[in-house]
């Protein structure tokens, strides 16, 4: 087994970078390059913000990277180590169990990261866990690749070379197939079909997490359907241009209430439209918009049903699919009515056997009804359960895929008295 | 069947008969088109929803540009007749994989297909009246009675070919040993005729088997039907390319011809024998049209854009006229449209890269 000519420098520079370093250290250099992040001054925020922009217009890239950076803060890292290790320093040194001895935790020598092209924040997330874990990484980017991941360690760079030093992209061409042969774990977004292939590169021993394909919705009760909930909702659409696993491509909108659900998805679209400053849809997109409202078209005629409700504004079109058989997505939402909670969960069973598990719901519901209809969705398989309008601003806690993010990257020693 | 129908059918024939190998004018095809429209919105139920569907009714049509084209997702999911379904003589099934998803095309008639059909088949693939002998990879029409184009082979061949045509796929089987061997037997010019995805099968075995053939000078090439997303695509170019060197066809004697169950008619992209001077594009019968149209609009794309396209079928008399298709194309500058493929199934969305894209760099 070959291993990569610049592995063993990598594995140097950790030695000499993170592992030296307390977490406390790390996650304070860390946090500090994201408040900075956060100053629209930044020269290279700004210089991000022009390369996102040609696929993020307007305020979209501006907003990924607040909902980024505001989630990498000291304090946030700090309250999210908290969270998944308890005690944070058990990746200094060994530190008292809560059931007694004592335990360390120890980040792999070498993490892969085989990163996304849809949307720009994993690949930043990734670096940023590896080196809280005090990991060396390789980088393979996505062909599509947004180019946020080379500007932050360029930045970090600059920050704290000392830990830039042990992160590495590789280059175009370069044969990451070695690196995922030599890597202690592989971490890669992909679709089932990428993840199949890049798992198939791994060694048996070596740990894989794989982030795979999953859809989000939204789900709102008759009572609460309002304007100001439809504007929320487009929010969350049109974020990355709804190119993310949590970019919602379907809403289940209760009937009953004082707006209607027909009302609602054309308040939606308009939302959308307002988002989107009127540009109008790009070639592929129209065709997909055109596609779907013929297939609604043709599925009303045979169900007897109602005409078809499509709203158009801009780049983007609501269908109302009273039959609940379309997907959304590239350009559509579905707004799919239902009478009774208990049919859309049961259209989510469906969607989860036809291998479109969830990942996040955006759930709205009077009072206890909300609690209620979570711990269905709980068991339906959703991860995450947010407010609308908050769909793309996961916290770092966030169970991704229903793993720990940190926890389930490290390798655990436990020490009896 | 009904009087009006089988008169429809009359002026259907005599326009064919007429036009064979003569563009009309616009006027009496327009005419035609609209008669065909009314006859279909009164005797169609489901056409007659749908254009109810788009507000558009009976008599208020006046341009042919204007008929409502059925999308061909409704021959999936609707029963598509101008005559009473139990009364076809006639079901094609589009192809796929289960029956819950493939479309049906219902005719109470086969004799308008079989009209439209020869003549533009004529012209492209035997233009010189040339005696051809037709080796056939396609399942012949008695093991697939639902494929239009099993059927159509069946017409040509019982039509055209020189002696028995030769059908070398057979109970799913392709039996391309044998077909290698009778056509290096063949000392006269011969048409096989296939499919992009049989035809590379067939070059595939004869590469692998180091086998070269040279069919007779004046042999040629009935192909069509693409790839329709199989892992194996190749392009046209490198598949004519192939034809030529294991083969000996050159590509002029290659003719690819466009087709779809939801319609009657064919199209070509060049006639056998005919060096193309310029990029192919496909051009139909003259009881058809094609527009392309903008879907952002809805309307016809301005002239070199990339539209759906929409047909027009006078031989569709027991269907509908105008059929609203997932492939792309655009005008073509000399005539008829280039051909660019279906729209792609949308891409799964997710955190997610192609597995293109992570075996690209």
């Amino acid at each position: 087994m070959s291993v990569p000519a610049a592995y063993p420098a990598l594995v140097r520079a950790r030695q000499a970078g993170p592992e030296r370093r307390p977490v406390r250290a790390i996650a304070r250099a860390l946090g500090r390059l994201s408040s900075r992040w956060l100053d629209p001054k930044f020269p290279y925020r700004r210089r991000a913000l022009r390369r996102l922009e040609p696929r993020w217009p307007g305020a979209m890239a501006a907003r990924a990277l607040d909902a980024l950076f505001g989630e990498l803060t000291e304090r946030k890292l700090a309250a999210f180590l908290r969270a998944e290790l308890g005690d944070p320093r058990v990746l200094d040194g060994f530190r008292a169990a809560r059931a007694g001895g004592h335990v360390r935790a120890r980040g792999r020598e070498l993490v892969l990261h085989v990163t996304p092209g849809n949307v720009p924040n994993p690949s930043v997330v990734g670096v940023v866990l590896s080196l809280l874990a005090k990991s060396a990484s390789a980088v393979k980017l996505s062909g599509r690749d947004p180019g946020l991941l080379g500007l932050y360690l360029e930045s970090l760079r600059r920050a704290d070379p000392g830990l830039a030093a042990s992160v590495r992209v590789l280059g175009p061409g370069e044969d990451w197939t070695a690196w995922a042969r030599a890597a202690s774990l592989v971490v890669a977004y992909g679709g089932d079909r990428t993840l199949e292939a890049i798992r198939a590169k791994v060694p048996g021993g070596t740990p894989f997490q794989g982030y795979g394909h999953r859809v989000s919705a939204g789900f709102f009760t008759a009572p609460v359907l309002s304007a100001a909930l439809a504007a929320k909702a487009a929010l969350d659409v049109w974020m990355l241009d709804q190119g993310g696993c949590l970019s919602p491509s379907r809403f289940f909108v209760g009937r009953g209430g004082v707006m209607a659900p027909e009302v609602f998805a054309g308040t939606l679209a308009a939302a959308l439209g307002r988002l989107s400053g009127g540009r109008a849809a790009g070639a592929e997109r129209a065709r997909n918009i055109e596609l779907v409202r013929r297939r609604l078209e043709v599925r009303a005629l045979r169900a007897a049903a109602l005409r078809p409700l499509v709203f158009r504004a801009g780049r983007w079109a609501v269908v109302l699919d009273r039959e609940g058989t379309l997907a959304g997505g590239e350009g559509t939402v579905v707004v799919r009515p239902f009478r009774r909670p208990e049919e859309a969960l049961a259209a989510i069973e469906v969607l989860r056997a036809q291998g479109e598990p969830l990942q996040a719901v955006a759930l709205e519901a009077p009072g206890t009804e909300r609690a209620r209809l979570a711990e269905a969705l709980s068991r339906s398989g959703a991860n995450r359960i947010c407010r609308a309008g908050a769909m793309q601003n996961p916290p770092l806690s966030w169970h991704h895929d229903g793993r720990q993010a940190l926890a389930s990257w490290l390798e655990w020693t436990d020490l009896e008295r | 069947m009904d009087p009006r129908a089988s008169a429809l059918d009359r002026a259907i024939l005599s326009f064919i008969g007429r036009y064979a190998a003569a563009r009309p004018p616009d006027g009496e095809f327009g005419a035609l088109a609209l008669r065909l429209f009314e006859h279909q919105v009164r005797h169609n139920p489901a056409y007659r929803k749908f254009c109810e569907g788009r507000g558009v009714r009976s008599g208020r049509v006046r341009d042919w540009r204007g008929i409502p084209a059925m999308p061909a997702s409704g021959f999936r999911e609707l029963k598509v007749a101008a005559f009473p379904a139990s009364r076809a003589r006639k079901v094609f099934w589009t192809s796929g994989t289960t029956a819950a998803a493939r479309g049906r095309h219902f005719l109470d008639t086969l004799k308008l297909y079989e009209a439209s059909l020869v003549p533009p088949f004529e012209r492209a693939l035997l233009p010189d009246g040339a005696s051809c002998r037709f080796f056939i990879l396609i399942a012949p029409p008695r093991e697939a009675p639902h494929s239009s184009l099993s059927h159509m082979m069946g017409v040509v061949a019982r039509r055209f070919s020189r002696a028995a045509a030769r059908y070398s796929i057979r109970g799913g089987r392709s039996l391309f040993d044998a077909l290698a061997r009778d056509l290096g037997r063949e000392r006269r010019p011969v048409m096989l005729l296939a499919t992009a995805f049989s035809l590379k099968a067939f070059l595939d075995h004869l590469a692998s088997h180091h086998r070269k053939l040279v069919l007779p000078r004046g042999s040629r090439l009935f192909e069509t039907g693409g790839f329709k997303g199989r892992a194996a695509e190749v392009s046209k170019t490198r598949l004519y390319r192939m034809t030529a060197r294991l083969l000996g066809i050159p590509s002029a004697w290659c003719v690819s011809e466009y087709g779809m169950t939801e319609l009657s008619s064919q199209f070509y992209d060049a006639v056998a024998g005919r060096p193309a001077t310029r990029r192919r594009s496909m051009r139909g019968p003259a009881w058809t049209r094609t527009l392309v149209i903008d879907p952002a609009t809805g309307r016809e794309a301005p002239h070199g854009r990339t539209g759906l396209l929409r047909h027009f079928d006078l031989a569709n008399r027991g269907s509908v006229i105008a059929v609203d298709t997932e492939d792309l194309g655009r005008r073509a500058p000399g005539g008829g449209f280039e051909l660019l493929g279906r729209v792609p199934a949308s891409e799964r969305r997710g955190c997610s890269l192609a597995y293109e894209e992570l075996t690209a760099r």
